[in-house]
This record gives C-alpha cells, sequence and structure tokens, in this order.
C-alpha cells in the first residue's frame, strides 16, 4: 500500500513542476494544483451521498416495514442501486418554477448558497492519516461557523419564496438551530480542552483513547444537538412533511429542490463524520501505522456507524413540537452541557499530569458517569413532580 | 500557514462551482412551459390568501436574544479551552465562575418564563 500514498503525496509537486515547465508562473500553478485537490475533495461527499441516500431510504423501509426502492422498475438495477441516478437525472430534466410573488434574487440565490456551504465544510475535514483538504488550526471553529451560515441561506429560501409554510418552516429552522449551536459549542469546547488543540487531525491524534470511551456525556450532547442542526428525526420540525408540506424549500422545483435535498445529506454525513472525528477516533484504528490507507476504512466505518444510528432515529422517533423543542435544549441539554465544561475543567486540573494519562481519562469517565447519574435523578425528581402537579391540577379542574 | 488558507480560497471557488453546475445543467435540459397558474404562491390548491411577509411572533426574538448571550460566550470560552493545559488552576477556577455567572442568567430567564412558549 506504500506506493499509494507515495501518490497522493507525490502528484501534487509533479503536476507543480508539470505547469511550471508549461510556462506558468508558480504561484498560479499553485493554485490550479489546489484547486484540482479540491474537486477530487468535493467530490468524495458527493458520490459518498449518491450512496448514503439509497442506503437511507433503504434502511429506513426496512425499519418501518416497507420495502423500499426495490427492482421492480426498468431502471433501478440491482437493489435499486441506481435509484438516486435516476432521480437526479428526473430533476435535471424537471421544469423550474418560480412563484410570481416571490423575491427571485433572494429566491435563486438560496440553493446556490446552501450547497456551496454543505461542500465547503469538507475541507478541514480529516478522511485518512495525512489526508486532509487543509489541516486548518481552527479546524472545528471553522466548521462551526459554516454551520450558522447555512441557517442564513434557510432564511433565504423561507423569506424569499413569499410563502406562509415556507416562512413558517425558516423560521422554526432559525429558532431550531440558534438554540442547539449553543450545547454543540459547549461539547465541543469539552473536547478541545481534552485534546488541546482545534485542529482536526490534531483532536484525532490525541485520541488514543476514542472520547466516547473517556467523555460519553459530551459525546450525546453533541451527538443530540449535531442531529437538531442538520434537521433530522425527532427534530424535523422546520420540513415537517404533514403539518407544514416542506417548510422552507415548498415553492422550489427540479434541480434547486434537488440542491436542498443534496445538502441535507451532505450535511448529515458531515456530522456522521465530525462525530466520528471527535468521539469515535477518526482514521485511528488497528494497522494504521504500517498501512496508512486503512485509516480511511476505519473512518468510512465509524462514520456509517454514527449514519446508522441517525437513520435509527429518523426511523423510528416520533417528532417533537417546537415548544417541547426549546424546552428540551434551554431547560436541559444547555445547562448540562455548561455543568459538563465545569466538570471537565475540574478534573482535569484535580488529577495531575504527574498521575499518568490512564488515571486521568478514567477520573474522566468517572466524572462523566457520575453527572450522567445525577442528571437522570434530577429527570426523575422533576417528572414525579410534573405528574403531581398535573394530577393535584386535574382534581381542581374536575367538578367534584 | 498561509498556503492551509489559500486552499480554503480556492476550495471556495470549486464549492460554488459545485453550487452553481446542477443548476446550468439543469437550465440546459429543463423543459420551460411558463404559465400564470404555475406561478402562483402554493397554498395546498387554495388561493392565496395575502402576502407571507407579515410581522411575526415576537417569541422567536427572545431566544434570539438569549441565543446571543451564549454565543459570545462561547467565543470567549474557546481560547480559554485551548489554552487549557498551559493554564494556572485559578485562571480555570475563574472561567468557571464566569460560566456560573451564566447559568445564573439562565435560570433568572427562565425563572422570568421567558423561556415558556407561549
Amino acid at each position: 500500500m506504500e506506493p499509494f500514498n507515495d501518490f497522493i503525496s507525490n502528484i501534487s509537486p509533479w503536476l507543480q513542476g508539470l505547469l511550471e515547465g508549461i510556462g506558468l508562473p508558480d504561484v498560479w500553478a499553485r493554485v490550479v494544483v489546489l484547486g484540482i485537490g479540491g474537486f477530487a475533495l468535493a467530490f468524495v461527499p458527493l458520490i459518498a451521498v449518491i450512496f448514503l441516500i439509497w442506503a437511507a431510504r433503504k434502511l429506513i423501509a426496512r425499519m418501518q416495514d416497507r420495502i423500499g426502492p426495490n427492482n421492480s422498475g426498468p431502471y433501478p438495477g440491482p437493489y435499486a442501486l441506481f435509484q438516486t441516478f435516476a432521480d437526479a437525472i428526473k430533476m435535471l430534466t424537471k421544469e423550474d418554477v418560480i412563484p410570481a410573488a416571490a423575491d427571485r434574487w433572494v429566491f435563486n440565490i438560496a440553493p446556490i448558497v446552501i450547497l456551496t456551504i454543505a461542500v465547503l465544510i469538507w475541507a478541514v475535514i480529516p478522511l485518512g492519516k495525512d489526508i486532509t483538504g487543509s489541516d486548518l488550526n481552527i479546524g472545528i471553529f471553522y466548521v462551526l461557523a459554516l454551520g450558522s451560515g447555512s441557517m442564513v441561506s434557510l432564511l433565504m429560501a423561507g423569506w424569499g419564496s413569499d410563502n406562509k409554510y415556507a416562512l413558517l418552516g425558516a423560521l422554526r429552522a432559525v429558532a431550531n438551530m440558534i438554540s442547539y449551536e449553543v450545547p454543540q459549542i459547549l461539547s465541543v469546547i469539552a473536547v478541545v480542552m481534552v485534546a488541546g488543540s482545534l485542529s482536526m487531525q490534531e483532536i484525532t491524534k490525541a485520541q488514543n483513547v476514542p472520547f466516547i470511551f473517556v467523555m460519553p456525556v459530551t459525546a450525546l450532547l453533541f451527538f443530540v444537538s449535531s442531529l437538531a442542526e442538520a434537521g433530522r428525526q425527532p427534530y424535523d420540525l422546520m420540513e415537517a412533511d404533514s403539518e407544514i408540506v416542506a417548510g422552507y424549500f415548498v415553492e422550489y422545483s427540479g434541480m434547486k429542490f434537488g440542491q436542498f435535498y443534496l445538502s441535507e445529506f451532505m450535511n448529515n454525513f458531515a456530522i456522521s463524520v465530525i462525530t466520528a472525528t471527535l468521539f469515535l477516533g477518526g482514521w485511528q484504528g488497528p494497522f494504521v501505522d504500517s498501512v496508512p490507507i486503512l485509516g480511511s476504512l476505519w473512518l468510512l466505518l465509524k462514520s456509517c456507524l454514527v449514519f446508522f444510528v441517525l437513520l435509527w432515529c429518523w426511523g423510528t422517533l416520533p417528532r417533537l413540537r417546537i415548544d417541547q423543542m426549546l424546552n428540551f435544549n434551554w431547560k436541559f441539554l444547555t445547562p448540562v452541557a455548561l455543568v459538563n465544561v465545569c466538570i471537565v475543567a475540574l478534573v482535569g486540573k484535580a488529577v495531575p499530569s504527574s498521575a499518568g494519562p490512564w488515571m486521568q481519562k478514567s477520573a474522566l469517565l468517572g466524572a462523566n458517569i457520575l453527572l450522567a447519574l445525577a442528571v437522570l435523578g434530577a429527570l426523575v425528581v422533576a417528572g414525579r413532580q410534573a405528574r403531581r402537579r398535573d394530577v393535584s391540577g386535574q382534581q381542581e379542574a374536575s367538578p367534584a | 500557514m498561509l498556503d492551509q488558507f489559500t486552499f480554503i480560497g480556492v476550495f471556495l471557488i470549486v464549492a460554488l462551482i459545485f453550487g452553481v453546475a446542477p443548476i446550468a445543467i439543469a437550465f440546459v435540459l429543463r423543459p420551460k412551459k411558463p404559465n400564470p397558474r404555475k406561478a402562483e404562491t402554493y397554498e395546498c390548491g387554495l388561493q392565496p390568501h395575502g402576502e407571507a411577509w407579515v410581522q411575526f411572533k415576537v417569541q422567536y426574538y427572545v431566544f434570539a436574544l438569549v441565543f446571543v448571550v451564549f454565543d459570545v460566550e462561547a467565543v470567549f470560552l474557546l481560547p480559554w479551552a485551548l489554552a487549557y493545559h498551559q493554564l494556572e488552576l485559578y485562571a480555570v477556577i475563574e472561567a468557571i465562575i464566569f460560566i456560573l455567572i451564566l447559568l445564573g442568567a439562565l435560570l433568572y430567564v427562565w425563572r422570568k418564563n421567558a423561556l415558556k412558549w407561549m
């Protein structure tokens, strides 16, 4: 496997030499090489998503006791593997209807912005040992920043459509995304504290033991809030087919709708890969040191595992109401995330580094388990009180 | 370092191409049969009633205000988290006091019923 890694690391100097040989100034040669690399990188999520859409439809159909896409039609191929391609061709050849009332500029730019942002996230994600588009030293911060950017495009789509369903969907989406960004950032802060870096490669390298075994509460917080950020069930009330039809993209047709759909799946896969990188050890695994390309395989397996959990939530959980969603965030996730940051900070300093990494890690794990038990206890008490209030309220209300 | 950000710049252009290309391909392939009926706003088949650009529920604004507090806080906490390994205990305690003040603010908002969906 060595030649393959040499291939990746040698191809860019070789290409640059070739371009300079033609007579291109070396700055432009560098830009062209980076551009080609960028194209190669941008195709990774695109190809992954094409198959993940198939997998998602198939698996969710099985969870809900349906067959899902199958080979009964003329085109879809064995196990309907080519269904996504057929859908893509269908969308490309559909007429594009722009409502007369819509704000045309905002309406047309929104799908471009959302797909651009969904692709941009992949620039910093480590796809294997030393395979990253650009290992920024602010990597995870860049991802969080782009997450807020996609919120703007949702608002553009919802407001620009001049449609009541779209407006409702967009405002729900914004409320959802800004709320759940808080626990997401706070759980990332806990990870950064333990790893000591914002760079995604450095965070991966810091995980001799995957962080999910060191701080399971943080991992759960991050996954749940990312799920909400991506608008997946049970947080899909921004799309909510059965109440506001399709939310912010109800007026879009043809490939513009396709771009929303595509970027949604790209974001879903991105959060799977980011969760795998931050908490499951990323590309780290057995034999990575001798055969570096195996790292990409481990990362793929881990992120498919996370994606499966996401599909599991998608296929089984009912949708939350907006007040439930906001309550769950502000009255549960945010306080827990704040306390979690304090606990991680205190435990890291209370156990001196002279005690060794294993001691520190087990102390963190113990503190996390205690936190989880305390939270569950608080939930039990709060639930009991709420039920008692309900019962007494009913007794007062009923005519005796 | 600069090379890394050059890549982000180049990748922005690549991503824009990825964003525009499907629409451009569809522009070539798609049929175009405009019709005033088609361009009506979709409202489940009924005649649309009024504009959608209306004044909206103020409750969302309250949540946005609470969010701003916590987002600014995150900006303060990220450098602290990054420097955590070099920090003395008192710096950590200070940051924890800062977080506890925020937790107090959250409790205040909670008690004021601003988090209750009307």
